[in-house]
């Protein structure tokens, strides 16, 4: 932890300019430039308060902007944990010609699309500004959670996907799958209230980390109170557990990398 | 172009530079690298090498001094490339020890260049990268885009630019830093004529840039400009290292005639040989055989020993290579020098008329006769009274051969199968004329003088490889079975039979 430290501080302008220009060109060949960072979380809501609210009629008031709470946040994992798988295999070159270290090209990901986050965060805030509070302020330890738990499934798929070529497709798959696994269309109380569900099932479902971080957001963004923190703490010691082994994990095989590459 | 490359032009690097005496900058101890054909996560806890490893550098050895500039040539595939890599540090070596002291750097063109934005956004990206702070970015904008020389494209979007434009402004990034050692691995065989002709006026100015330098290039004549001193890589191993001039005319000869050349330098192209002999179907398949034949002349090798090679083959270079002694050989061809001792003019066949045996030749404390007398169409009793002649008196012969009482042999004959392939008429062509029983050579060897010391039966073949054809290297897994088999048969089943023969009553 201490070496990832130190290469994020000696490497620091290197980083600075690497997000900058990573979230400039996500939009730079576009007509609409940087709007496209506003109007991609407003079509999200758009298209899912059609589909749920007046189509299925589901969800009670301002249902639209609970999905949105949840879309913004599962995106902002989805967008990083994929980015982060490719990130050794896509920067091929960069690292067989640049002075940067590895894992500092799974670094650059979270940090880009936390911003896009956050973006989407202050649209919900504005729209639904009878929430706020001092407890808003509380919404950067969520981001920053799911920020490290991206980065720690990075460490290990990251190199999974230079031997196993396939990883990035199933990660896709798994991707897809784990939105219907988030309380983003329905709340986690339907799952831990409902009778029905077998306690292991839901003793699975409370292990899954974005269930507690996205329920945390929800509860700052659309509920306006704050969050417990308790779900999250356990959620950050798991993190800091499996990034230590991950960290281990990437040292062991940061050599044998270029190679295959 | 020539005109640049003219010595007779201003003062060379090789003129200006002082070469320091202190420690070398940069030192390879027998560096060697590889890479895997089937890489998977377990090799990150048990690293075993594998024989279908490919070995990109071998045993490479070097150092650069301060002021020094070494520059690397080889032929595609050479290892140029891979070796500019481990100094780089990018590749770990697998075997040896690389020492680098100070800051290294590749300068490599458009580093993190983004078409999309522009070339001064692109100078921040490129020169961050290469390890510049934004501040110094910002001191040496203005020298950058003097030397790319695009007027007002310079805040225009990247994919705006011609290829020689992209060159120059990647080139003038990437000479903007300046590391202790750095490292140029063809960087002035792209763009256009104008971004060369500026690439190498500033490369003149290198030993300004840094301390030392590395310049990996296909062209001999740039190599002259600017080394002191060169280094020539061929399949992963250095073949000569020197001065400039000397090296490079050596490879441009070299590069005429690479077969004619390697043959009147056998010197060099004798650990090359080795290396594709490691990786040889054929060695291989014939590996356990070997390694028993090597076991037996260690139980008789001394410092001293003088050893014969009946038939020279693949193992003779291995043997040579092991022992550090000379093999001599005696087969086909004339009396000649080889690299590995001195090869001898007889063909065993010619033992059927005793008034030919040659009697000028030197006697031997070894003589390997492996896998020949089974190609000999002439009785086994003269062959081996011959071969007696050559021998000192507390000398051995070790004799390899298959059995002809093997389980496959015995069962090729309960099933009329032909024992033998077929005889081509091909003179050439080393088909087996007879194989022998362990009791037939036996009586053979005891009736021409011999004492029987050892006998033993052996697994003399890996079967996985019975398929290579050519010399290529072909693995058939199915096969593991019947090396499996014959570990578990009887001995007297087993492929192969050794004798360890000497003169008797002794």
């Amino acid at each position: 932890m201490k070496r990832l430290v130190k290469d994020l501080l000696e490497n620091r302008h290197a980083l600075q300019i690497q997000f900058k220009v990573n979230a400039k060109t996500t939009v730079a060949t576009t007509k609409l430039g940087t709007l496209w960072w506003i109007l991609d979380p407003l079509f999200l809501m758009v298209i899912y308060y059609f589909v749920f609210k007046v189509i299925f009629n589901r969800g009670g008031p301002n249902y639209h902007l609970s999905i949105l709470c949840g879309l913004v946040t599962y995106q902002f994992f989805t967008r990083t944990v994929s980015a982060c798988t490719r990130a050794l295999v896509t920067n091929e070159s960069l690292i067989k010609q640049a002075s940067l270290p590895m894992i500092l090209y799974l670094v650059i990901s979270p940090l880009v699309q936390a911003l896009f986050c956050m973006i989407g965060y202050v649209i919900i805030m504005i729209w639904n500004y009878p929430a706020l509070g001092l407890h808003t302020l509380a919404i950067i330890f969520p981001v920053v959670l799911a920020g490290l738990l991206t980065f720690t499934l990075g460490l290990y798929l990251s190199i999974f996907e230079v031997y196993v070529k396939d990883t990035g497709k199933l990660i896709g798959y798994i991707l897809r799958f784990g939105l219907w696994l988030c309380p983003i269309l329905y709340s986690a109380d339907m799952i831990y209230d409902n009778p029905n569900i077998p306690q292991y099932v839901k003793v699975l479902y409370s292990l899954n980390p974005m269930v507690h971080v996205i329920t945390a957001v929800k509860d700052i963004l659309f509920f306006g109170k704050m969050f417990d923190p308790i779900p999250l703490l356990w959620v950050f010691f798991g993190i800091l557990l499996f990034m230590q082994l991950g960290l281990l994990f990437f040292r062991k095989a940061s050599p044998y990398i270029p190679k295959l590459l | 172009m020539s005109e640049l490359f003219n010595n007779n032009a201003a003062s060379t690097m090789a003129e200006q530079n002082q070469i320091s005496k202190e420690l070398p900058l940069v030192s390879f101890e027998k560096v060697s690298l590889r890479y895997r054909k089937h890489a998977s996560l377990f090799e990150l806890f048990f690293n075993k090498d594998q024989d279908q490893d490919f070995w990109a550098l071998k045993e490479i050895s070097f150092s650069i001094n301060e002021g020094e500039t070494l520059g690397i040539i080889g032929r595609n595939g050479s290892g140029k490339s891979t070796l500019s890599r481990v100094c780089t540090k990018v590749y770990l070596p697998d075997r040896g020890k690389v020492d680098i002291k100070g800051k290294v750097q590749l300068l490599a063109l458009g580093v993190g260049f983004k078409k999309e934005l522009t070339g001064r956004e692109n100078v921040y990206i490129s020169g961050s990268l290469l390890g510049l702070k934004t501040s110094e970015i910002r001191e040496r904008i203005t020298e950058i885009e003097e030397f790319a020389d695009i007027d007002n494209f310079f805040d225009e979007e990247v994919r705006t630019y011609s290829s020689g434009m992209r060159s120059r402004l990647a080139f003038a990034i990437a000479t903007a830093i300046h590391p202790d050692i750095l490292i140029l691995d063809e960087v002035l065989t792209t763009g256009d004529s104008y971004f060369k002709i500026k690439a190498m006026e500033r490369m003149k100015n290198l030993h300004s840039m840094a301390k030392c330098a590395i310049i990996v290039s296909h062209s001999p004549a740039q190599l002259k400009e600017l080394c002191h001193r060169v280094l020539w890589l061929e399949k992963g191993r250095i073949i000569m290292q020197g001065g400039a001039e000397k090296v490079l005319n050596a490879y441009q000869k070299f590069c005429k005639n690479p077969v004619q050349w390697m043959e009147q330098h056998p010197e060099f192209s004798f650990n090359l040989d080795l290396d594709d002999l490691k990786q040889s179907g054929y060695f291989l398949y014939h590996a356990p055989r070997y390694k028993s034949l090597m076991k037996k002349i260690l139980g008789y090798h001394t410092e001293n020993s003088k050893i014969l090679e009946i038939g020279r083959s693949r193992f003779s270079k291995m043997a040579y290579n092991f022992f550090g002694v000379d093999i001599d050989d005696m087969g086909p061809g004339k009396d000649r020098k080889a690299l590995t001792g001195h090869h001898y003019q007889f063909d065993l066949n010619h033992t059927q008329d005793p008034v030919k045996w040659r009697k000028d030749l030197p006697k031997y404390d070894i003589i390997l006769f492996a896998e020949v007398i089974e190609h000999l169409n002439t009785n086994p009793l003269l062959i081996m009274q011959f071969l007696k002649t050559l021998l000192t008196k507390e000398g051995v012969i070790i004799l390899q051969m298959p059995n002809a009482g093997a389980f496959h042999k015995k069962i090729q004959r309960l099933t009329h199968i032909n024992l033998f392939s077929l005889n081509s008429g091909n003179k050439s062509d080393p088909i087996h004329f007879k194989e022998y029983t362990a009791s037939e050579i036996s009586d053979y060897c005891s009736k021409a003088g011999f004492e029987i010391k050892e006998m033993s039966f052996d697994n003399y073949f890996d079967y996985r490889y019975i398929e290579h054809a050519n010399g290529q290297l072909t693995k058939k897994s199915r096969y593991r079975l019947v090396n499996m088999i014959y570990s578990m048969l009887p001995k007297y089943l087993r492929p192969g039979i050794g004798f360890i023969l000497k003169h008797k009553n002794i």
